[in-house]
C-alpha cells in the first residue's frame, strides 16, 4: 500500500538524517574518564567530592601515597616529628589556590577544621589532633596519643586542602576553589565534570589541557563505553568482563590488586567457631589460589593475612598458612572432637558443624567456592546471597556463620587493626576479644620508629593467624580501562585516587 | 431546549471529571499510606549502610559508630515512630516538598525533576517511534492479511517480542557503540543520544501495538461501512484514514500502557545506555533504602499513572464521541 510504504519511507528518512546528524567526536578529544559516580557537590565534605577532584589532580592533599604504599609529601613539602605528640608540617611558599591565593597554614587548618566538621568521614582521621600555626607556612600538629602517623591520616581523600573564604561555597564552579593543576569549567551533578589545566599551578603543568570526567553507573554499559574507543580511562571494570578486552585494540586492562582484602569474617558465638582449631582447620581447608580464580579470575594473589594487601606489608602475604593443606585441616577438625559420620560430615555430641555463609554483589561465585571446598573437610555450608542490607541485619539476629567481605588496609594502622580485632573494633563482626591482641596493638600504637612498627604488625598478624577469628583470600582486584591511544597512564593500588598525572596524554599529541 | 441540554451535558462531564478526579487523590493517598509502611519493612536500615558502606568503614570503634547512626537517624526523623513519620512527610508533600534523600542531602523534588525530564524525553521519543512502527507495520500487515508481507511483519513480531529487552539493548549498543561507532556512549541527555536508547525501547513495545493494529483493522475492515465504501469506489487512502480512526481505542490503551512503563522508569534500557532517567534514579535509592527518595518516586510514578488514565479517558471522549453521552458513574 501507499500510504504504509510512505509511512516506512518517512521513517527511514528521517532516522538517517537523524543518524547523518549525530557526532563522530572519538579522535581529536580530551582526556575522558568513565568512573561509577560524578559527586552530587563541588563541596570536598560531600562524598565522594575528594576523591573525585583528588583523582584527577583538581584538589590536592597534604600527603600522598606512591604506588609502593609509602606515603610522601605532596601539597606538603615535608612532615618532622618533633617528639611522641608533637608534629611540624612545612607547606610550600610557591603553591596557591585556583583563585591566586596562598596556600598558607591558617588556610589549610581552616580547610582541615571545616572538613572535621562537616564530614562524617573525616572526623576519624583527625579525632585527637590539634592543628596549630608555628608560622605562615609551617603547621604544628598535637596528639593526645603517642606516635600518631600524621602524614598518614593526612593522605586521606577526605582531608582535600580548599579555600575555606566566606565567598566560597562550593554552590557552583565560580565559588569552588581548589589548589590541583586542574580547575573545574563545567559540572552537571551526576553526569560530567570538565576540567581545564591551572595555568598558575604550582607544580609541573599537565601536558593535556582537558579531562572530561563522567559517570556511567552500569556495569555492563562502562565496558561498552571502553569498548567503544570514546573513553580513554573507564573505572571499576568487573573483573567478570576482562575477558572481552583480550581481543580489543581500543582499550586493555590495568590490574592491580586494591588495598582492600577480601575476608571471612567468622561468627565467634557459633559452635565449633569458637574453637581456635576449628577455625585454623578451616583456614588451612581454604585453596586460595581456587577462590582467586573463581572469584578474582585469577587477577590477584592470595594472602594469608589481612593487612598483607597493602603495599607496605605486601611481603607478610604468605604467613602461617603458606599453601593449602586439607589433611592438615582434618586432622585439627578430628583433634578438636569434629568426627566425620557415614554422611561424610562431621559432627560432634551429635551436632553437626554447620556454617551459613553470606555474601553479597560478586561474591556469589567465591561463596560458592568456598562452599565446595568446606563441604571436602565436611564441614556443611549453606550460601545465603543477597543485598549488604540482609547481612547487617544477619549480624543484628545472630543467623549467620561467615560472610565474605573486602575492608581496606590503607591507612593509620593502629585505628585500622583495633577495627579489625579490638573488641570495640566496628569490623570486628565475631566478636574476637583476645588479650595478646590488645596488648599487641597497644605496643603498635606507642612505637614511633615503622621499622619497629612492620616488626610488631608481623607479630600480630602472625598471632591472629594462629587464632584465625577470619580468614584472608586474596585483594580485590581493582580492573581498570586504559585506551591504547593513552601515554603516562600510572597502575596505583588506589586508583580512583590517582587517574590523572602530569604526564599523561593521547598518543600524537 | 437545545441550550438547556448543552447545560445538562456540560453538568455531566463536569461531574464525571470531579468524580474522576476525586477518585484519582484518594487512591494517591491510600497508595502514600501503602508505600510508606510497607517501604520500611524491608529488612535494611540506611543509616547503617550510610556509614557501614563495604570496603570503608572510617569509623573503627563501634560505639563511636552507633553514636553517629543515633545522630543521623534524629535528624532524619527515624526514631519516631512509622505514624509521626508518615504525618511529617505528609505535610511536607503538601507543599511540594518530597523531602531530603539521606544519601545525598539534596532535595528529593530536584532530583526527581532532573531525572523525569531525562525519562519523559525517552519516553515520547519512544512513543513516537512505537506509534509509527505499530500504526505502519499494523495497517500493512492488515491489507496485506495472509500474504507474505504479513507473514514476514508477524514472525518480526513474534522474534522482537521474544528477545529480552537487555539482551535486544545490549545487542544494539555493541553494534553501533562498539563495532561501528555510529553511537557515542555518554551520560549526556541529548537528540544524538536518545534514538538508541528510544528504538530499543520502542522495538521492545512495538510488537503489541503492531499486532493489536493489525487485529483491530482486521475487524474494521470486515464492517459494513468498509466494503460499503469500497463497493462505491471510494480511494484506499480514505478507507484507510478511516479504519484508523475506529482503532483508535485499543491503539490508545497500548500506547497508553507503554507510555505508564517508560515513565516507571525504564530501568534496564537506562542503565545500558547510561540515561540518567527515573528508573536509575529508582534503583539506586533502593538499593541504598534511601526512603526519601524511594517514597519520591513512588508517589511519582503513582501520579503518572493516574494522570496518564485520565488523560487516555479524556481521548476516548474525544476520539469517540458516543463516550461523550455515556453513563458517567466514575
Amino acid at each position: 500500500m501507499k500510504i504504509g510504504r510512505s509511512i516506512l519511507g518517512s521513517f527511514l528518512l528521517s532516522f538517517t538524517l537523524l543518524l547523518c546528524g549525530c557526532g563522530l567526536a572519538f579522535a581529536n578529544a580530551p582526556i575522558v574518564i568513565a568512573g561509577n559516580e560524578i559527586p552530587i557537590s563541588l563541596d570536598p565534605t560531600s562524598y565522594p567530592s575528594g576523591d573525585t577532584m583528588m583523582g584527577v589532580g583538581a584538589a590536592e592533599v597534604l600527603f600522598k601515597a606512591d604506588p609502593k604504599g609509602s606515603v610522601q609529601p605532596s601539597l606538603a613539602k615535608d612532615a618532622t616529628q618533633i617528639d611522641e605528640y608533637n608534629w611540624e608540617i612545612a607547606l610550600r611558599p610557591e603553591a596557591t589556590f585556583w583563585s591566586g591565593e596562598p596556600v598558607t597554614a591558617d588556610a589549610v587548618i581552616r580547610s582541615i577544621q571545616r572538613e572535621g566538621k562537616l564530614n562524617p568521614k573525616a572526623s576519624p582521621y583527625l579525632k585527637g589532633i590539634e592543628f596549630s600555626i608555628k608560622s605562615d607556612y609551617v603547621i604544628q600538629a598535637k596528639t593526645e596519643t603517642p606516635n600518631v602517623d600524621i602524614p598518614m591520616n593526612l593522605s586521606h581523600y577526605t582531608l582535600v586542602v580548599h579555600n575555606t573564604n566566606e565567598k566560597y561555597t562550593y554552590k557552583s564552579i565560580d565559588t569552588a576553589d581548589y589548589t590541583g593543576m586542574y580547575k573545574v569549567v563545567e559540572y552537571e551533578p551526576h553526569k560530567k565534570i570538565v576540567y581545564e589545566r591551572n595555568e598558575s599551578y604550582w607544580g609541573q603543568k599537565p601536558k593535556t589541557k582537558r579531562i572530561v570526567y563522567e559517570e556511567i553507573g552500569d556495569a555492563d554499559a562502562r565496558v561498552i563505553a571502553a569498548l567503544s574507543g570514546r573513553y580513554h580511562i573507564v573505572l571499576n571494570i568487573p573483573v567478570a568482563s576482562k575477558a572481552q578486552f583480550d581481543t580489543s585494540n581500543t582499550s586493555q586492562i590495568v590490574s592491580v590488586p586494591a588495598a582492600n582484602t577480601h575476608t571471612i569474617y567468622l561468627n565467634l558465638k557459633k559452635p565449633g567457631l569458637d574453637d581456635p582449631k576449628v577455625r585454623q582447620a578451616l583456614a588451612w581447608g581454604v585453596d586460595r589460589e581456587e577462590l582467586n580464580l573463581l572469584g578474582e579470575e585469577g587477577l590477584s594473589t592470595p594472602v594469608t593475612v589481612w593487612i598483607a594487601s597493602n603495599p607496605f606489608y605486601s611481603d607478610f602475604k604468605n604467613m602461617f598458612f603458606d599453601s593449602y593443606n586439607a589433611q592438615k585441616a582434618e586432622e585439627l577438625l578430628d583433634g578438636a572432637g569434629w568426627k566425620k559420620a557415614k554422611d561424610g560430615y562431621r559432627y560432634k555430641d551429635s551436632k553437626p558443624l554447620e556454617i551459613v555463609l553470606r555474601t553479597f554483589r560478586t561474591d556469589k561465585a567465591m561463596g560458592e567456592a568456598l562452599q565446595i571446598q568446606w563441604d571436602r573437610l565436611g564441614v556443611k555450608v549453606a550460601v545465603r546471597h543477597g543485598d549488604y542490607s540482609l547481612i547487617q541485619d544477619a549480624r543484628k539476629t545472630g543467623d549467620w556463620g561467615a560472610s565474605i567481605e573486602a575492608w581496606s588496609t590503607f591507612g593509620n594502622v593502629v585505628p585500622m587493626l583495633e577495627g579489625q580485632y579490638s573488641p570495640r573494633g566496628a569490623g570486628n563482626y565475631g566478636g574476637y576479644a583476645d588479650d595478646r591482641t590488645n596488648e599487641l596493638i597497644g605496643m603498635i600504637a606507642n612505637v614511633s620508629d615503622s621499622g619497629e612498627r612492620k616488626a610488631l604488625v608481623e607479630e600480630l598478624s602472625l598471632h591472629i593467624a594462629e587464632e584465625s577469628p577470619a580468614i584472608y583470600i586474596c585483594p580485590r582486584a581493582q580492573l581498570t580501562a586504559v585506551s591504547t591511544s593513552l601515554e603516562g597512564f600510572v597502575p596505583h593500588f588506589r586508583q580512583f585516587e590517582n587517574l590523572v598525572n602530569a604526564d599523561m596524554r593521547l598518543k600524537g599529541q | 431546549m437545545p441550550f438547556y441540554f448543552s447545560l445538562l451535558k456540560g453538568e455531566k462531564i463536569v461531574r464525571g471529571v470531579s468524580s474522576k478526579f476525586l477518585g484519582a487523590l484518594l487512591t494517591l493517598f491510600l497508595s502514600s499510606i501503602v508505600l510508606f509502611v510497607l517501604i520500611r519493612q524491608a529488612p535494611g536500615d540506611p543509616i547503617t549502610l550510610l556509614l557501614e558502606q563495604p570496603g570503608d568503614l572510617s569509623i573503627n570503634d563501634a560505639s563511636l559508630l552507633e553514636e553517629r547512626k543515633q545522630e543521623l537517624r534524629e535528624l532524619h526523623g527515624l526514631n519516631d515512630n512509622v505514624f509521626v513519620q508518615y504525618k511529617n512527610w505528609f505535610t511536607k508533600v503538601l507543599r511540594l516538598d518530597l523531602g531530603t534523600s539521606i544519601w545525598t542531602g539534596r532535595s528529593v523534588a530536584q532530583e526527581i525533576t532532573t531525572a523525569l525530564k531525562a525519562t519523559l524525553i525517552l519516553a515520547f521519543a519512544a512513543l513516537v517511534i512505537q506509534v509509527v512502527l505499530g500504526i505502519g507495520f499494523g495497517i500493512l500487515s492488515a491489507v496485506r492479511a495472509g500474504g507474505f508481507k504479513d507473514n514476514v511483519i508477524r514472525l518480526l513480531c513474534v522474534m522482537l517480542a521474544s528477545v529480552p529487552g537487555f539482551v535486544l539493548s545490549l545487542s544494539l549498543v555493541y553494534f553501533f557503540a562498539v563495532r561501528y561507532r555510529i553511537y557515542e556512549m555518554s551520560s549526556d541527555i541529548n537528540l544524538y543520544r536518545v534514538w538508541l536508547p528510544a528504538m530499543a525501547a520502542a522495538l521492545t513495545n512495538a510488537p503489541r501495538t503492531i499486532r493489536v493494529v493489525r487485529a483491530t483493522s482486521l475487524t474494521e475492515m470486515g464492517q459494513a461501512y468498509t466494503l460499503f465504501s469500497k463497493s462505491c469506489g471510494v480511494s484506499k487512502r480514505i478507507i484507510i484514514r478511516d479504519i484508523v480512526r475506529n482503532s483508535l481505542l485499543p491503539i490508545i490503551t497500548v500506547i497508553s500502557i507503554s507510555l505508564v512503563q517508560m515513565i516507571g522508569g525504564a530501568i534496564v534500557i537506562e542503565s545500558i545506555f547510561s540515561w540518567p532517567g527515573i528508573g536509575s534514579y529508582a534503583v539506586n535509592a533502593i538499593m541504598l533504602h534511601d526512603y526519601p527518595a524511594i517514597q519520591g518516586y513512588s508517589m511519582v510514578t503513582v501520579t503518572a499513572i493516574i494522570l496518564t488514565n485520565l488523560m487516555v479517558d479524556v481521548l476516548y471522549i474525544l476520539v469517540d464521541p458516543r463516550l461523550k453521552s455515556a453513563p458517567t458513574n466514575g
